[in-house]
């Protein structure tokens, strides 16, 4: 079995990517879906995080992108993944400027929905919690924190790489990871009851989430320039 | 947990860069249990829709025979129209059905529980509920090696369905403990990674360290836990998972891939050091080496 669990899990080496982007870009067909099944479920999670359950039709739409440009792609695996993210981003932030609003998820009212049993409600609801559960979460950061979260943990980018697709200094994405961990820390920490606070408090500092759009796209300059 | 303090204020910022390159800080479960479990999660590939890569496979396609490098790559257009139905392209379209064959085949076998099913992920509930398959891992030859570049084969059972996650694996002939059964899958792509010399998704490693009671011990509890998985009997660590392998082989936990690793004698690291332009693109922000600048600017402006 643990063939298959690798193959789940494990994550190609910068090389095999690179190598396969590589023959991807001279046409091998078979090099490009090795790619895409690489890369896409990433892509899909970053995005989810992003725009929620539109995350399939606009990764799908990024991906038409990265085809039609691949052949000007140079780099490896990791640049890969950086450059896919990037596409896929732009399509995300055009796709939340079209809907102007961010989609607020449900993950929240379903994990509070959880029965609260004394001690470890908490741990029942967040040991349940699925994957479209826990990158809403985060969804509900701050963009610029939110988005620095989900393209290290669910894209797997490093620091330097994740600050190039947003855009942005590599020490200033590195703070705004640190303080979306800090905030889904306090908000998982603290008892169920306490999520809608939490909620409420980022509505109200809603300053933040409504950065996204224009912010986001300003953070893009440094990308697309 | 009943404290309504904020833990928040207790996460310094190294335990937060090291839960974002995948390691659980070792002796503080109880202040980032949930966090981790949280990161987790969302570190877990989603089950993605066929339809979806079959239309990229077939722009592929078309973006290919349109734009061959004899025939002049057009920078800047956007060649997704082929212009005529080329012999290449009545290849691709043959290409493609056989494909679809091949993906329903896959997704038969996968409901016949000759296969991990495709798109559903063991333990984790997802957007797409999977007809209720026991995921049943069969036998270790039954999945093509780990190294080959398995999706590239043109099956789908490949391809992410993420997550054997906790409840699993309930063919593991493991007799240790619940949680040693989970992680035995997770210690299998952990040594399995490190032999590549790469590492094992956030995901994995932030589950294991977790597991192992810290980064330091990961080693050592996969040595112990593949030893007791292993189907033969239970003694000693030795390794279950492939057939050149040793797990022990240093896995690099949290840093760039170790030299030593690479040497593992791997079908699939040959281009280790085929990283042409790049392994700079991602350490180096200069504007030269910059593929997402160039590449994306043009469509998007």
């Amino acid at each position: 079995m643990g063939r298959a669990v690798v193959r789940r899990h494990g994550r190609m080496s910068d090389g095999e990517l690179g190598d396969a982007v590589e023959r991807a870009r001279d046409g091998d067909e078979a090099a490009f879906a090795a790619v895409y099944r690489e890369v896409h479920p990433r892509l899909v999670g970053y995005l989810y995080g992003l725009v929620g359950d539109d995350a399939d039709d606009v990764t799908s739409e990024a991906w038409h992108d990265i085809v039609r440009d691949l052949h000007r792609f140079r780099g490896d695996g990791e640049a890969f993944r950086g450059w896919a993210a990037t596409v896929a981003r732009h399509r995300a932030l055009d796709h939340l400027r079209r809907i102007k609003v961010r989609p607020r998820t449900t993950a929240l009212d379903e994990i509070t929905a959880e029965p609260a049993t004394p001690g470890d409600s908490e741990g029942l609801a967040l040991e349940n919690i699925s994957t479209e559960q826990a990158l809403a979460l985060i969804g509900e950061l701050p963009q610029e924190q939110a988005e620095a979260v989900l393209l290290r943990v669910v894209l797997g980018l490093n620091a330097p790489m994740a600050a190039r697709v947003l855009g942005k200094r590599p020490g200033a994405v590195r703070t705004a990871a640190h303080r979306g961990l800090k905030r889904l820390s306090e908000r998982i920490g603290t008892q169920p009851g306490q999520f809608g606070p939490g909620r409420q408090d980022r509505q109200t500092g809603g300053g933040h989430g409504g950065q996204g759009g224009p912010d986001g796209r300003g953070g893009q300059g440094d990308v697309d320039g | 947990m009943n404290e309504s303090r904020e833990r928040g204020a207790l996460l310094a910022a190294d335990d937060a860069e090291r839960l974002l390159s995948g390691q659980a800080p070792g002796g503080a479960d109880d202040e980032l249990a949930g966090l981790v479990r949280l990161l987790v999660a969302a570190g877990e590939p989603l089950p993605c829709r066929a339809e979806d890569e079959l239309a990229v496979l077939d722009a592929f396609r078309q973006v290919s025979a349109a734009g061959r490098p004899g025939d002049a790559r057009r920078r800047g257009a956007a060649p997704l129209l082929a212009p005529q139905r080329s012999r290449r392209q009545v290849k691709a379209l043959v290409g493609g059905v056989a494909a679809a064959f091949t993906l329903s085949g896959v997704a038969i076998a996968a409901q016949t529980g000759a296969l991990p099913h495709p798109f559903h992920s063991g333990g984790t509930p997802h957007r797409r509920p999977a007809p209720p398959v026991t995921v049943s891992d069969t036998a270790p030859g039954a999945n093509r090696p780990a190294g080959t570049a398995g999706p590239a084969a043109g099956s789908p059972a490949g391809r992410n369905p993420a997550a054997p996650t906790h409840p699993a694996h309930p063919t593991h002939p493991v007799t240790g403990s619940h949680a040693d059964t989970d992680n035995h899958g997770l210690c299998e792509s952990y040594t399995q990674a490190a032999k590549q010399g790469h590492q094992a998704s956030v995901s994995i490693r932030l589950r294991l360290s977790q597991a192992a009671g810290g980064e330091a011990k990961v080693d050592s509890y996969c040595a112990a836990v593949i030893g007791a998985g292993t189907p033969t009997n239970g003694a000693g660590p030795k390794p279950k998972s492939t057939p050149t392998s040793t797990p022990t082989t240093t896995p690099s936990p949290s840093g760039s891939p170790s030299p030593a690793a690479t040497t593992a004698p791997t079908p699939t690291a040959p281009t280790a050091t085929h990283h042409t332009a790049a392994a700079h693109a991602s350490a180096s922000p200069s504007p030269s080496t910059s593929p997402a600048a160039s590449s994306t600017g043009p469509h998007r402006h």
